[in-house]
């Protein structure tokens, strides 16, 4: 069955035991990827490359509309652009079940057209492994 | 989910009896489509009605959308009292226009869609008519 995107739950926090849900987001994308190490020398015979994996990357982009009431989710995260401070961050797509993972936020970007909403987007750079929740 | 119910004819309405317009809901004001002048409704007045509007946008997770309202106001004055009726009509053009609508749930902006009221001729009765759209902006 596939997924209707809106029920997503993208949420954030500074001790990994409260999370605050960040209010405003229309777009998300969690990327998980990882090094991969090529292994393959001259005494391979197989015919193919032999590979091990390295280390994660995972960056996270999210955007939407500013609010800049929300304590407990965008101001966490702009308190965190400020301070450098460690934020955790998990999204949750079916509102239950997703990833969460150890980040920095790197950029956080306000932009706003005279006749339309005050919008912004974030990004997020790991430093941790990805954790399945 | 229980979805708010919002009306943005009456986000208007209000600004509007507020705004020093001598303008009163239900004697001089309606909302609801233009209907013609009988005992209970003048042919000096302003009718306040939805239009089509936009496709909602939802955020992620927190149960809420962003909604662009868009409101019809149309002016309706006697055949001999244009002047009159464009004043009107651009007085409502600019209450409306970056009204503060936060007194209102949800609501947080509005604007008008044209510089300035259209003319749109008289009616079959030899009434006067002006149209605009306010469009407000709307997060619940």
């Amino acid at each position: 069955m596939a997924l209707a995107a809106h029920p997503s739950v993208l949420d954030v926090s500074l001790d990994d035991i409260t999370y605050g849900e960040i209010d405003g987001i229309n777009d998300y994308t969690f990327g998980l990827s990882r090094d991969v190490l090529e292994t393959t020398d001259f005494m391979d015979t197989s015919g193919a490359h032999t590979r091990i994996l390295g280390l994660q990357d995972i960056p996270v982009s999210i955007s939407g509309d500013a609010e800049f009431s929300d304590t407990n989710g965008q101001n966490v995260l702009r308190a965190a652009f400020v301070s450098g401070a460690t934020v955790y961050f998990r999204v949750r797509p079916d509102g239950t079940n997703g990833y969460k993972a150890q980040f920095k936020v790197s950029t956080f970007e306000i932009n706003a057209g005279v006749a339309d909403k005050v919008e912004f987007s974030c990004e997020l750079v790991s430093t941790s492994a990805v954790t399945v929740v | 989910m229980a979805l708010e119910y919002t009306r943005p004819e009456v986000v208007c309405s209000t600004l509007l009896a507020a705004g020093g317009l001598s303008l009163t809901l239900a004697t001089n004001m309606f909302t609801g489509p233009p209907k013609p002048p009988s005992a209970a409704i003048p042919r000096n007045c302003v009718f306040i009605f939805g239009i089509q509007s936009f496709q909602p946008r939802p955020y992620l997770g927190v149960g809420t959308d962003y909604r662009q309202f868009r409101t019809s106001l149309y002016v309706r004055r006697h055949a001999d009292q244009f002047e009159t009726g464009q004043t009107l009509a651009r007085e409502i053009w600019r209450t409306l226009q970056r009204a503060n609508v936060s007194a209102h749930t949800g609501f947080f902006g509005a604007l008008m869609e044209e510089a300035d009221p259209q003319y749109y001729g008289m009616d079959d009765e030899d009434n006067h008519r002006w149209s605009m759209t306010c469009r407000l902006l709307y997060k619940g």
